[in-house]
């Protein structure tokens, strides 16, 4: 067992078989290439992607499906060489991340343009940036007015 | 926005170092090839908003979200289940 100190979590214990490498780091964060997935049950449905090089640095993740149940996956043919998928393989084995934002702290939003995918198995991840422009990096975790859309039918 | 048509195997310059080539035109695809000195950075687009998005979605010392933000946003998720 290994041990960090994080900023979010305090002492984190992990297995060296728990850390996801992103071998390209994420854009911005180049240098920072291992991450641990932190699920905790008071956090479900979101997930912390916490460095495990550098303690004070966490994003807040939420499952694509969730930010849009309609989200379709799609992944270019670096982004697959990255995770190392054989030809054959589907993008149902993977799981499907978005960052979220709160630059304005009551209004958050997903990066749903470049998700962070991750192979469980093989425990190696990417930020995947879509060819298309389908997504935004910045989609409303919340349609606004959420409450008063009722009025009208 | 400043329009400019051109074929493949045409060029233009963006000032005295930048030239843009049109390589090839397929379908809804173009592509481009980039003649710059190695000081200029050239990047996706989406790139570059993914990147200044990572930047203001890292939680750090400094920039660390209140405790509340994450609670109100839990309790908004799990109320929006279907």
């Amino acid at each position: 067992m290994r041990e960090i100190l994080t900023a979010r979590f305090g002492q984190v214990r992990y297995d060296e078989a728990e850390v996801i490498h992103f071998p390209a780091g994420l854009p911005g964060f180049e240098s920072e290439t291992a991450f641990l997935l932190i699920d905790s049950e008071t956090s479900q449905p979101l997930s912390f992607l916490q460095s495990v090089a550098n303690g004070e640095l966490c994003f807040i993740c939420a499952p694509t499906a969730l930010v849009d149940p309609e989200y379709a996956p799609s992944l270019n043919r670096q982004d697959r060489k990255t995770l190392q998928l054989a030809p054959e393989e589907g993008l149902e084995s993977l799981r499907w991340y978005a960052i979220l934002c709160f630059a304005q702290p009551d209004a958050p939003t997903a990066n749903l343009l470049g998700p962070v995918v991750i192979h469980p198995t093989r425990r190696l991840g990417t930020q995947s940036i879509r060819d298309d422009n389908r997504y935004s990096a910045r989609q409303p975790l919340f349609p606004p007015k959420e409450s008063s859309s009722r009025e009208v039918d | 926005m400043l329009v400019i048509r051109r074929r493949q195997g045409e060029a233009f310059l963006i000032g005295d170092s930048v030239e843009i080539e049109i390589l090839d035109i397929e379908g809804s695809q173009v592509k481009i090839g980039i003649r710059a000195p190695r000081e200029v950075t050239v990047l996706r687009k989406e790139i570059v908003s993914t990147r200044q998005a990572n930047l203001e979605s890292a939680q750090g010392p400094d920039a660390s979200l209140p405790a509340t933000s994450l609670e109100d946003t839990l309790r908004r998720l799990r109320e929006r289940k279907p």
